[in-house]
């Protein structure tokens, strides 16, 4: 059997699955940035596959270098962020982070 | 000429504003200053009557006031005039002004409102100034009625008492209904010939533009405005209730110059009236006369037998002038100015010593206590009784034999006026001066005045007795204006009266005797049973006379009566009708605003308040939805996320 790009398609679908149930399930803030990093890297997944089984060049190699830059920048914020509401509440529970509900 | 007569005109005007605004300032309340301004318009007044007697004649001088019928129309002027009626008039009213300020120094010191008493005294003054002055018959109305102002502000002096408040209201009205008759004239006056000067009426009259009915209405116009202020038949309820003013008022406005102006205007508006006009000015003066000579009879109060007795001088003066006597009435104003201000003053002189009691059933015997007002009050008495060599004699002598000559019937009235006048004359000078006191308490305490009060009795008493002597047919009538009459006589009329005095001579002075005689015998031989026994068959008269003839009554059932009934139907009509509607319109408003009102809560209020209303619950329904929890939101956007792939897939299979 070939692995052709349906394949890809599927480990892509599974990640990007898996990454939704992370972000959706856990309350630790880590866990959830962990989960979007899941996500993202299934999109990147699915880039790669594209480019190399249907358009042919380089287009969705460099997308995924833009993807993991990004991913990484946000990374960064996102870690700050937890940093500060560690500071502010003891803890990084994302339900607790709700001062600004209406 | 013309500034003598400016400033003899306005000296009392100055003096009133200063006094008015100043006076309780000035050194004595300003007393001795009013004195001086009057003493300098008396000045002008005598230089202005000698300048008159030397022929002198001064054109009159007039102003613009306004033209009423615009460019070009005949202009409405004011004016002042000098002529030998005008230098009479300047004369007696200086002369007992200046008096009675004097003598007002002792009579109303300590007054509360001494200041102000003076400052209204000017007032008079300039506003009877001002009507003698004039020369057009608006000024001279504009004076007329500052003079019932005045008028009305001394009766009234005491006006925190009831009663001189109300004689003062009483006044106004009472000439005020005169002079509706006066304004009527002046409209005619306007209408027919569109001047009040009094030359271009007089032209008018002469070369028959003015004539006819027009002018019997103007003339008897102001034939009614004279009888209001002259208080003569009908008019004559307000004068003896002024005498509620302070008694000095009473000498000068009441007897020698306010009351004088209606016979001044008529003497000189002489020459507008008809002949139909002056008959009645002569029937209304002899009835006058005679009514208040009955009345003046049965008097008890000092001050109303001199009312009255002012009353019926007056009448006398009417009827002069209605016989055409012209010169005589005028005279008669004069000489009578002189004595019965001098009898006021001395009835003035007595009630101070009396400690203000005007009943002359409280004095008798008062000539020892009283010796200067006793003497002077009897020269008083004898020249009003018309005795030959008093002034009185003259004067009265005069208007008489007019009469006698035009309307002998009315000669026969005054005649026994005449008598009537000396009789209770005498009577009023027995029972205050003669005799023993009938209240000793009073009796004792009698004391002369000072000299402000013995000096104007002095001076009046001379004049009383030499007033007669004066050139006065000559000054009257002295330069020539071709007003005095221009209209139904002729100076050649006036002179031919002065004539046939002889006639009549005899029998005015037998009335004047015998009156007095008479009144002395009466009341003072007659023992007082012989009196009440006397006086038992003339019960009805003496009756009526005491109540001065129900005038006072009449008026109040035929006039106040259904004037009130009339003013209580109009509230009524005001409260009930005009109110009724009012109050409805009222209503109605207020039941329309209410609906308004309803309209206003529940429809549009509801109207902001739903929708107020529903944006909050809607509100409250998604923030609900705000629940602060990120993870509800993910999962909210992944199901939709999800619902909208399936959808496209589904679409796309």
């Amino acid at each position: 059997m070939t692995i052709g790009l349906n394949a890809y398609l599927v480990i892509g679908a599974l990640l990007f699955s898996a990454g939704v149930v992370a972000v959706l399930s856990r309350r630790n803030a880590v866990a959830v940035l962990i989960g979007i990093e899941l996500m993202l890297n299934a999109a990147n997944v699915n880039l790669v596959a594209f480019d190399r089984f249907v358009s042919g060049g380089i287009g969705g190699q460099v997308f995924t270098l833009f993807v993991l830059a990004i991913a990484a920048a946000e990374a960064a914020v996102a870690l700050a962020i937890i940093l500060n509401v560690f500071d502010a509440h003891d803890r990084i529970d994302v339900d607790r982070v709700n001062s600004l509900k209406g | 000429m013309l500034n003598l007569a400016l400033v003899c005109l306005f000296a009392p005007l100055f003096g009133f504003v200063v006094q008015y605004f100043l006076g309780k300032r000035l050194p004595r309340q300003g007393d001795l200053f009013t004195v001086a301004t009057l003493g300098a318009s008396l000045v002008c007044a005598i230089l202005l009557t000698i300048k008159a007697l030397g022929g002198e004649t001064m054109d009159p001088w007039s102003i613009e006031w306004f033209r009423p019928g615009g460019e070009g129309a005949p202009a409405w002027t004011l004016g002042v005039m000098v002529d030998g009626l005008t230098a009479v008039m300047l004369v007696v009213v200086t002369v007992v002004s200046f008096l009675v300020h004097v003598f007002s120094i002792g009579y109303m010191h300590g007054d509360a409102k001494y200041a102000n008493y003076f400052a209204w005294l000017q007032m008079f003054t300039f506003a009877m100034l001002t009507v003698v002055l004039a020369s057009d018959l608006m000024l001279l109305f504009i004076g007329w009625e500052l003079v019932g102002l005045s008028s009305y502000k001394l009766i009234g002096f005491w006006c925190e008492k009831k009663a001189p408040a109300n004689a003062g209201r009483k006044a106004f009205i009472t000439t005020r209904i005169g002079d509706v008759g006066l304004v009527l004239a002046l409209m005619v006056i306007a209408a027919v010939v569109g001047s009040f000067d009094f030359g271009k009426i007089a032209a008018a009259v002469q070369d028959g533009t003015f004539s006819g009915p027009w002018l019997t209405i103007a003339g008897l116009g102001v034939l009614a405005g004279a009888a209001g202020k002259s208080a003569q038949f009908g008019f004559h309820v307000w004068l003896p209730d002024a005498m509620e003013g302070p008694t000095p008022v009473s000498a000068l406005i009441h007897a020698a110059t306010m009351v004088a102006a209606g016979v001044y205007l008529v003497g000189r508006t002489m020459w507008m009236l008809t002949p139909e006009v002056l008959y009645v000015v002569a029937a209304l003066g002899a009835l006058t006369g005679i009514m208040a000579g009955f009345i003046a009879v049965a008097q008890n109060d000092i001050k109303k037998v001199l009312a009255y007795s002012t009353v019926s001088q007056l009448g006398y003066m009417f009827l002069g002038l209605g016989v055409g006597a012209w010169h005589a009435a005028l005279f008669h104003l004069a000489t009578h100015a002189f004595f019965k201000a001098l009898m006021f003053l001395g009835s003035g002189s007595v009630i101070h010593a009396c400690h203000h009691e005007q009943d002359m059933r409280k004095m008798g015997g008062l000539w020892k206590k009283l010796p200067v007002t006793g003497t002077t009050f009897l020269a008083g008495v004898l020249a009003i009784s018309g005795l030959p060599f008093f002034s009185g004699f003259y004067s009265k002598d005069a208007i008489l034999s007019g009469a006698y000559h035009r309307f002998p019937f009315l000669f026969w009235i005054g005649l026994a006026a005449a008598v009537l006048t000396a009789f209770y004359m005498m009577r009023l000078f027995v029972m205050t001066f003669l005799g023993k006191p009938r209240d000793q308490h009073i009796y004792d305490h009698a004391h002369e005045g000072g000299f402000s009060m013995q000096m104007p009795l002095v001076v009046l008493g001379i004049l009383a007795v030499i007033a007669g002597y004066g050139a006065w047919h000559e000054i009257l009538l002295a330069p020539d204006t071709g007003l005095v009459v221009a209209g139904h006589h002729t100076v050649g009329d006036i002179h031919h009266f002065e004539h046939d005095t002889a006639t009549v001579a005899p029998l005015a002075i037998a009335a004047g005797i015998g009156g007095l005689v008479i009144g002395w015998f009466v009341f003072s031989i007659l023992s007082a049973a012989r009196l009440a026994a006397l006086k038992r068959p003339l019960k009805g008269l003496e009756w009526a006379c005491s109540n001065k003839f129900f005038f006072d009554e009449f008026y109040r059932e035929a006039l106040l009566k259904p004037t009130y009934a009339f003013a209580a139907f109009c509230g009524w009509m005001d409260k009930t009708g005009v109110d009724g509607v009012v109050n409805a319109i009222g209503r109605g408003g207020l039941r329309l605003a209410g609906y308004s009102g309803v309209n206003d809560d529940v429809v549009v209020d509801g109207a902001v308040k739903g929708v107020g209303a529903t944006a909050l619950a809607g509100g409250g329904v998604f923030s609900r939805l705000q629940s602060g929890r990120v993870r509800f939101y993910l999962s909210v956007s992944v199901g939709i996320v999800a619902v909208i792939l399936v959808l496209l897939l589904k679409k796309s299979l």
